[in-house]
């Protein structure tokens, strides 16, 4: 799939129409200082031969230089990811702990006024452009009421707004699946029986019920994983937060090749990752899973 | 069916919305021009001087503006639609329909096109070429694909099982023939679902492009665009964000609550 990816951004790189090294040199130049930078960079081979070194580059784990900082790509990016994995991290973990005890309450207070609560916030939450909560959010919290601030990377606190924004939309599909969750699993035969044991609510709900939400919830983190490194290139432009989406999205602005590769593959390559981990998740959370592995 | 179609919850709130983003379109033109700007009246807050919703930096009338918007968000939303409709369907029906090595290329390409992250690609293209609503259009359809030829192809290889395919192919059938009258029509509840859920996908891609300047540019009105030239005067004039957004938010949900109600009636399961 990676080769793929890879394979894409280059025929998408290739077949753009304009020149990239007028990019690179700004306004003054010559047309000797054209080709030479063109021949410096294989720009001014055939397509087959520069696909061709471009795949060997790649898998030798060169990404080449940055047209814009001339740095290493490579560098710059590892230099962002863990920024990123943060923030996608803190998106996930707001919108799984909120999303599932909305669910829960939901289910639980069925047609109260909690249940349409629940069911609005999860109807709108999917509803809103993510750049626009992320906006609501400076305006709110970080320009009326001052609790946290509006922009920029430091401590905690600056995470907080970027993840929320981010984390919204995957919030309303867990508070959606918990609920129909619950809804089905609290009237089949193993929550009656641990009802009848006279176990608390608490324990039918958290050790019976829950157990079994993990599996459709791996599977929901899994599938949006993609969604949170799409959502990354808008939330970190409008929070100023040094990741890989900010990253990409400038070079796409200035047309910067070997920048724009490298954040594809590196998002592409994390979200072939997590998807490897939750195959491995699934196997820890479910034991018919399991069982299959080790009969094989 | 029909009566649960009529008394759908999701599917008359959903109609409704959609409904009222139809009028909008329609009597956009006994609004302003969204692009008149009147210099001595900007920034004026919701409400005054005959703007209901204010106005923005230019002067220009905000309730207007997004009128016109619906305009191109419901064409960027049905073209785009459709388009991946058609991408995803055909692709689909190959895929399920012939099985082996077609199915596996179509399939391994479907993974391939899943795992770009969607909105960085259709940045991409967008950048690429010039930037514009076709654009836009056209690069929304051809990267919203992969799912609906999923959905598609889960549908066909349920259908192939039915005894009714086995008896066109036993009479000779052409595969054409098969495929379009009798795999075709048999596929065509949940493609009706994806449809209404693609078109709310693509307005929202279309806002997030427009947004980052990549998709309808200025002077044209456009939600996106809206949002992104109000962000500069949030703290000042927040209504010149805020409308837009909420603007987005309701057509989306719209066509997501007609989608999902769709889904309940004609009691599609996701089989991708």
């Amino acid at each position: 799939m990676i080769l793929g990816v890879l394979t894409i951004s280059f025929i998408l790189m290739y077949i753009a129409p304009g020149d990239p090294v007028l990019a690179l040199v700004g306004d003054y130049y010559d047309e000797d200082t054209l080709a030479q930078l063109r021949h410096q960079l294989g720009l001014d081979r055939s397509a087959i031969t520069q696909y061709g070194i471009f795949m060997k580059r790649i898998l030798s784990g060169d990404l080449g230089n940055s047209f814009v900082t001339q740095r290493p790509v490579l560098d710059d990016i590892l230099e962002k990811i863990p920024f990123t994995l943060q923030l996608a991290t803190a998106a996930m973990f707001i919108a799984v702990v909120v999303g599932v005890l909305l669910g829960i309450l939901s289910a639980l207070k069925k047609d109260t006024i909690w249940d349409k609560a629940s069911i609005i916030i999860s109807l709108a939450g999917v509803s809103a452009p993510v750049f626009w909560v992320a906006l609501l959010l400076i305006l709110w919290v970080g320009v009326y009421l001052q609790w946290l601030p509006p922009t920029g990377y430091g401590g905690l606190k600056f995470l907080v707004l970027p993840a929320i924004a981010l984390g919204t939309r995957s919030l309303a599909m867990m508070t959606r699946l918990t609920r129909a969750f619950m809804l089905d699993t609290m009237n089949e035969d193993y929550i009656v029986t641990a009802r009848s044991k006279g176990l608390s609510e608490r324990i039918v709900i958290f050790k019976h019920a829950m157990k079994n939400l993990a599996i459709p919830l791996i599977t929901i983190i899994g599938l949006d994983f993609g969604s949170y490194m799409s959502g990354a290139v808008l939330t970190e432009s409008i929070f100023g937060w040094p990741g890989v989406g900010r990253f990409a999205l400038n070079a796409i602005m200035k047309r910067d090749f070997p920048a724009i590769q490298g954040s594809v593959l590196f998002m592409a390559l994390i979200f072939v990752v997590v998807n490897i981990i939750v195959d491995i998740i699934y196997a820890w959370a479910d034991p018919r899973v399991r069982e299959r592995l080790v009969d094989r | 069916m029909n009566k649960k179609l009529y008394s759908h919850p999701f599917i008359i709130t959903g109609f409704v919305v959609v409904f009222l983003l139809c009028m909008m379109a329609i009597f956009a033109p006994f609004f302003q021009s969204p692009i008149v700007q009147d210099l001595s009246s900007r920034l004026q807050s919701p409400g005054s001087d005959s703007h209901l919703f204010g106005t923005d930096h230019f002067g220009r009338d905000i309730l207007a503006r997004i009128f016109w918007s619906a305009r191109i968000s419901l064409k960027v939303g049905i073209v785009a639609s459709t388009l991946s409709l058609v991408i995803g369907v055909i692709l689909g029906m190959a895929s399920g329909y012939f099985g082996g090595k077609v199915d596996t290329i179509i399939m391994r390409c479907t993974d391939i096109m899943m795992g770009f992250p969607a909105l960085l690609f259709l940045i991409a293209i967008s950048a690429a070429f010039e930037p514009g609503i076709d654009t836009a259009m056209i690069a929304i359809g051809c990267v919203s694909w992969p799912s609906i030829a999923r959905l598609t192809r889960g549908q066909v290889l349920s259908v192939m099982t039915r005894d009714y395919i086995q008896a066109g192919k036993a009479m000779g059938y052409s595969h054409i023939r098969i495929i379009l009258n009798h795999v075709f029509p048999n596929c065509m509840a949940p493609v009706i679902v994806a449809f209404s859920l693609g078109i709310s996908g693509a307005i929202m891609a279309e806002a997030s492009l427009s947004f980052l300047g990549l998709g309808v540019q200025p002077p044209s009105a456009s939600w996106g665009a809206m949002i992104n030239e109000g962000k500069d005067f949030l703290r000042v004039a927040p209504w010149e964000s805020i409308f837009p957004g909420l603007a987005i938010a309701m057509a989306v949900l719209g066509f997501n609550l007609l989608g999902e109600g769709l889904r309940d009636v004609l009691d599609v399961k996701s089989k991708s």
